[in-house]
């Protein structure tokens, strides 16, 4: 894993009415879908009274609306055990990301594109079928499998929680510290930042996990299990 | 309220007819009003296959264009009187379905039905996507080949992209039907398995349809194979309709045929 702070919208709801909350929710669907579709975020409960039903029905309303909530922050004692179940990372309590200063750790790779800027990421729940295509201007997540004749393209990493069968291309504006990683290697095709490697007749880590990296223009595969 | 059923592939030629005729009967069997709807404009297959060509009038596109009532067109089963056929039109141009002319003939049919079942045409085109559009349920139907698993793959990618329920932040309940399943090619290596299907497709199995002589000759007597009660087909699509109404059955047909019985003395 690499670290780096990403950005993340942080939503601070000003009560729990849920009906109010459906309305305001498909206003802005409605102004930006775009925007709105995957975008990775995080819930503040601060000063927000609820219960464990409430908390349920808040987030499957949010992820109804196409939002990819990931966590929560300033989550009250009694609610912290209920997090998991919900799929939700406890970010603790104060109003600040949890890592304090990523900017000042030196990983081994840098996470910021030419301009200096951290890219943004997203997190895609569902699997990506065949015939579909899905691109993203940073980091990218699949919570899911990517079939055969899929293809998934990102201008940054791309991570995959499942089987991967089709095709990832990572780092697809020229990035070559861009990776691609996979619980499950099946994939049809790898690229980062245009080398590209085909798996026409499989390859030994098939069904393994592994990351791919780019070094000296070189496709580097390793397995977990090598 | 009526349940709308896409019963739909990609593919062509895997079954979605046979299926679409087996199913909407099955229901009818056990009580459910039923209407069959043939998406296929240009073909015409479901009324052969359901056996009422001769009594087609009117079609699902005199229906939509306010030429016909329901009541003139909906074809009445010869067996089952609680299952009704839309047949499709032979001589129009498949774009002579909109989302709006089918949106209100299903809005009609759900007054007075439990189950709309739509036979989708082959394709991901506009056909094959009036045909899911309004579904809440699919049943992809699937052969043990890799083309058509990469097949019924884009077409649910289309229903969690392009239906209704994916436009209103749903989805589509989907279910997998394996049908022309052949066991002693599966042991050959020649087809994929139950497991490898199921695996690549990642959706509930709902039942496995055998390769069976019973689909032939039902559909050239226009007799959907449900009705043969006896036949290996028949029983697997009455099975799959009984765990789509909820019942729980053991999956049948995936293994060889039991070996003769001299194999069995000799271990064959
Ligand atoms: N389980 C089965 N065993 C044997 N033959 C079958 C089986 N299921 C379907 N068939 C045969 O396969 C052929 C195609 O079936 P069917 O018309 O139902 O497919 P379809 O998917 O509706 O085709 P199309 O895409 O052209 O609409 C028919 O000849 C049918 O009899
Ligand atoms: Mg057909």
């Amino acid at each position: 894993m690499k670290t780096g702070m990403v950005p993340l919208t942080t939503i601070q709801l000003h009560s729990t009415d849920l009906n109010a909350l459906q309305d305001e929710l498909s206003r802005r669907k409605a102004e930006a879908p775009a925007l709105f579709a995957g975008l990775p975020c995080l819930l503040s409960l601060a000063d927000l009274p609820t219960d464990v039903a409430g908390l349920q029905q808040l987030v499957s309303l949010l992820r109804q609306h196409g939002l990819a909530l990931i966590g929560v922050r300033s989550c009250p004692a009694e609610l912290a055990t209920e997090l998991a179940s919900l799929q939700l990372a406890d970010f603790g309590q104060a109003s600040r990301p949890p890592r304090s200063k990523p900017a000042e750790e030196t990983p081994d790779k840098s996470t910021t594109d030419e301009s200096g800027c951290r890219r943004a990421v997203k997190v895609h729940e569902g699997n990506v079928r065949s015939g579909q295509q899905l691109y993203f201007d940073g980091d990218l997540y699949i919570i899911g499998m990517v079939s055969p004749g899929a293809e998934v393209l990102a201008t940054g990493d791309i991570h995959v929680l499942g089987v991967l069968r089709g095709k990832a291309l990572a780092g697809i504006k020229g990035s070559p510290d861009a990776i691609v990683s996979c619980v499950h290697f099946d994939a049809q095709l790898v690229a980062i930042a245009g080398h590209y490697q085909l798996f026409e007749n499989g390859h030994a880590l098939t069904n393994q996990s592994v990351l791919v990296r780019l070094d000296d223009d070189q496709l580097v595969i390793k397995g977990a299990e090598k | 309220m009526a349940k709308i059923i896409v019963v739909t592939s990609g593919k062509g030629g895997v079954g979605k007819t046979t299926t679409s005729a087996a199913f909407a009967s099955a229901l009818a069997m056990k009580g459910h009003k039923t209407v069959v709807i043939d998406f296929d404009v240009g073909l015409r297959n479901l009324d052969l296959v359901m056996g009422c060509e001769r009594r087609v009038v009117y079609d699902f596109v005199n229906l939509i264009q306010g030429e016909s009532s329901l009541s003139q067109t909906l074809i009445r089963d010869k067996k089952l009187e609680n299952l009704y056929v839309l047949p499709a039109s032979q001589t129009r141009d498949k774009d002579a379905l909109t989302i709006e002319g089918v949106e209100r003939v299903l809005n009609d049919l759900a007054e007075t039905f439990d189950f709309i079942v739509c036979d989708s045409p082959a394709g991901i085109e506009h056909g094959a996507q009036m045909a899911l559009y309004f579904a809440e349920e699919a049943i992809i139907v699937t052969n043990p080949e890799v083309s058509s698993v990469r097949d019924s793959d884009r077409i649910i990618g289309i229903l969690q992209s392009k239906s209704r329920m994916a436009a209103e932040g749903k989805s589509v309940k989907e279910h997998l039907l394996l049908t022309r399943y052949n066991p002693a090619r599966v042991e050959r290596g020649e087809m994929l398995s139950v497991q490898d299907v199921e695996e690549i497709l990642a959706i509930p199995l709902l039942g496995v349809i055998p390769e069976s002589e019973a689909v032939l000759k039902a559909s050239n007597q226009g007799v959907p194979v449900v009705h043969y009660a006896e036949s290996d087909a028949g029983q697997a699509y009455e099975d799959a309709v009984a765990r789509y109404l909820g019942e729980n059955r053991p999956h049948r047909f995936l293994e060889k045929q039991k070996k003769g019985f001299l194999k069995r003395v000799f271990g064959g």
